[in-house]
């Protein structure tokens, strides 16, 4: 994922147009994408807008303690959190929640392998079952250089939680990914 | 499919391993592991077609919004220089609020009566009404009816102009950048967006000028 050059980010905390513009610009992508991942495609835009108001309006607080893609990421996954418990509130779950647990280990077979259109199909939809913090997770590791720590800083949990949520949400995936 | 079970390294292992979020020296062992182990490797393999497939994903392009993006992108900008000028704000207030606070403690001590300063020589504010105007803007905004006045011969520079009221609002920006020319008297409105049922209240209604040279202050106290 490019970084915002320092300049840019200093424009940006002075409320520059074209600076946060390029901010925009930069972060759109995996902002959205998590957003698709977390509350679907639908929604994915509001989330996206809201995401971003956020970061403008605290971009100007913005330390430094933190890339700045982690920060803006972290912001993206507070507002999906925000926006699922407010889709809970509102509707009657129609089956209970999944539980955060191991599955068995589950292997891919052969086929399943290849990387294609359908592959990716299936895992989108695998990805869209998954429990709402392994969905973070193995979202935001699917972004380079998404080290452990910087996830962590995201969800605002420990090192080990997501050691353990990714590998959880792997093996769920190939369960949900053979049972097709 | 197959359920295997793995007497070295464990899928836990596998799945940081492809992480890369391993020590090294365990990280070699578990690489040289892999040469003799294929049950090892296709857990490692079945978690990199997962993780390889997640990041392919990733880069399915959003849609482009060029509307939204300038929409956005306008009102971050008002944010930000909202938020820079009620920091700054506050900061001054904090600044003022010591020397007040220091004012009274020296006069307190040594009893020499404290003189005002003024701070923009000939130019002069005074709030004319303050009114809650509901009907030609939206949302209902309290409207302070403001007359700026610069008898200097130099032009006013105000950076920003600040109302603050009972109704909950401590200080708020509501203008910046305005030029008052020598001599000319200004009558301007300025608008605070308040509740849909917001009424006034008594106390202190308060516009503030941030110039170049110093601060003008008009105030209306309502019963």
């Amino acid at each position: 994922m490019t970084e915002l050059d320092a300049e840019t980010l200093r424009r940006c905390r002075r409320g520059e147009p074209a600076a946060l513009g390029a901010l925009y610009d930069c972060y759109r992508q995996p902002v959205f994408y998590l957003a698709r991942r977390m509350v679907g495609e639908t929604e994915a835009e509001d989330v996206c807008q809201e995401t971003f108001i956020a970061v403008f309006r605290a971009v100007a607080k913005f330390e430094g303690n933190s890339k700045l893609s982690t920060w803006v990421l972290a912001v993206a996954t507070r507002v999906c959190l925000m926006h699922l418990r407010k889709r809970r509130r509102m509707e009657t779950p129609a089956e209970p929640a999944i539980a955060d647990e191991t599955e068995p280990m589950t292997l891919l077979s052969p086929s399943h392998e290849l990387l294609n259109k359908e592959f990716l199909k299936q895992l989108a939809d695998a990805m869209d079952r998954l429990p709402e913090n392994q969905r973070v997770a193995v979202s935001l590791r699917s972004f380079d250089e998404m080290s452990y720590e910087e996830i962590a800083r995201a969800m605002n949990c420990r090192l080990e939680q997501v050691r353990a949520t990714l590998f959880r949400a792997r093996c769920r995936l190939l369960k949900l990914l053979e049972d097709r | 499919m197959s359920t295997q079970v793995f007497e070295h390294y464990s899928p836990q292992d596998w799945s940081a391993y492809l992480d890369g979020e391993l020590p090294a020296a365990r990280r070699d062992a578990m690489r040289e592991h892999l040469r003799g182990c294929p049950s090892c490797s296709a857990v490692l393999r079945s978690f990199e077609a997962v993780q390889h497939g997640a990041e392919l994903l990733a880069q399915e392009p959003a849609p482009a919004r060029p509307q939204l993006r300038t929409r956005l992108v306008s009102v971050g900008a008002a944010m930000v220089v909202q938020n820079r000028s009620r920091r700054r704000w506050m900061l001054w207030l904090a600044a003022v609020v010591a020397v007040v606070v220091f004012a009274g403690l020296a006069a307190v001590f040594w009893g020499e009566p404290q003189q005002t300063r003024a701070v923009a020589s000939k130019a002069r504010v005074t709030l004319d009404r303050v009114l809650i105007t509901r009907y030609f803007v939206e949302p209902p905004s309290l409207e302070y009816d403001v007359t700026i006045h610069n008898g200097d011969t130099r032009p006013l520079e105000i950076i920003r102009v600040i109302v603050s009221d009972p109704l909950g609002e401590k200080e708020r920006p509501v203008a910046e950048a305005l030029r008052v020319e020598p001599g000319q008297t200004l009558q301007r409105v300025f608008l605070r967006p308040v509740g849909e049922h917001a009424q006034l209240r008594p106390g202190r209604y308060r516009v503030l000028l941030e110039t170049s040279d110093g601060r003008l202050v008009a105030e209306k106290t309502a019963p």
